[in-house]
């Protein structure tokens, strides 16, 4: 009795998902009949991918007493997820003066990822200084691909 | 079985830029009625001392003030002067100026204006206490002979 192996390969969409693969082996001499194999089930997880793709800093509004402006900067930020990349995520944005003084700005992840992407003014200091503008996006219960 | 793929569950980036100056605010924190007084005898004028003390914000590179002299007899004002600021530290700027004014009496007063050339929308005004001028009697005999 002799023996033989076959490989199959497919490409389908990496979505995540039980997948139950099943065959059967028919004999050309003998058509009509099949025999079948014993059906696999694989646990499949598709990989996540986080990515921050735009950090802006789109302008600063300048205070002035005479109309009881106060000074802001005009924030913008934008990311995408790809793959199985759970159902929660945060979006945290720091604004950190050169003087020190850290603003924490809290972004909402769905505006985050959406294809017009967040904006948003934040307060800060009346003089001019050297800002950074940070944003760190993160799956927070994604689970690890298999 | 997933291969060649590394999961990326966090992802920061960041940018920095300079914000800018503010709009300049200039605001007066003292302004003083020192006082008046003849300049030598009635013939003179009467000269009024002023004080004052203006504060503006680092963005105000052209900070003036003008200081007027006011008479509650004429409602007028009777003479004007621009001072010269000097400038105490990056926000403050202090100064002491005369007025001639017209040596009678009567309640006299002082008005003062302090502004950013560069920014004039924003003039701040005070208005100093009043005073009274009461110059010395003078009597002067301006002829005496013998008639006869």
């Amino acid at each position: 009795m002799s023996q033989s192996t076959t490989q199959h390969n497919w490409k389908i969409p990496s979505t995540s998902g039980t997948y139950d693969f099943s065959g059967y082996a028919s004999f050309s001499n003998f058509p009509n009949d099949t025999y079948p194999y014993d059906t696999a089930s694989v646990n499949w997880i598709a990989g996540c991918q986080i990515q921050v793709s735009a950090v802006n800093i789109d302008g600063w509004v300048a205070a002035d007493n005479n109309t009881d402006t106060s000074a802001s900067a005009k924030l913008s930020a934008s990311g995408t997820k790809i793959g199985d990349c759970g159902t929660a995520w945060t979006v945290q944005g720091t604004l950190t003066a050169q003087d020190g003084t850290v603003s924490s700005i809290t972004i909402d992840p769905t505006t985050f990822f959406s294809a017009a992407g967040w904006s948003g003014n934040q307060a800060i200091g009346r003089k001019s200084q050297h800002y950074t503008f940070s944003v760190t996006a993160t799956a927070t219960n994604a689970q690890t691909a298999e | 079985m997933s291969t060649g793929f590394t999961n990326v569950l966090t992802d920061t980036d960041s940018t920095t830029g300079n914000s800018i100056t503010p709009v300049c605010d200039v605001s007066i924190s003292d302004f003083t009625f020192v006082g008046m007084a003849e300049q030598s005898d009635w013939t003179s004028p009467m000269v009024a001392t002023f004080t004052g003390t203006i504060t503006a914000e680092k963005s105000c590179d052209s900070v003036t003030a003008k200081v007027q002299l006011y008479s509650n007899e004429t409602s007028n004002f009777v003479g004007t002067s621009d001072p010269t600021l000097t400038k105490v530290d990056d926000y403050t700027y202090t100064f002491t100026t005369t007025i001639d004014g017209p040596n009678e009496y009567g309640n006299f007063s002082g008005y003062l204006t302090a502004w950013d050339s560069d920014n004039a929308a924003d003039k701040a005004n005070a208005a100093s206490t009043t005073q009274l001028f009461a110059p010395p009697c003078y009597l002067q005999v301006v002829s005496f002979s013998k008639l006869s």
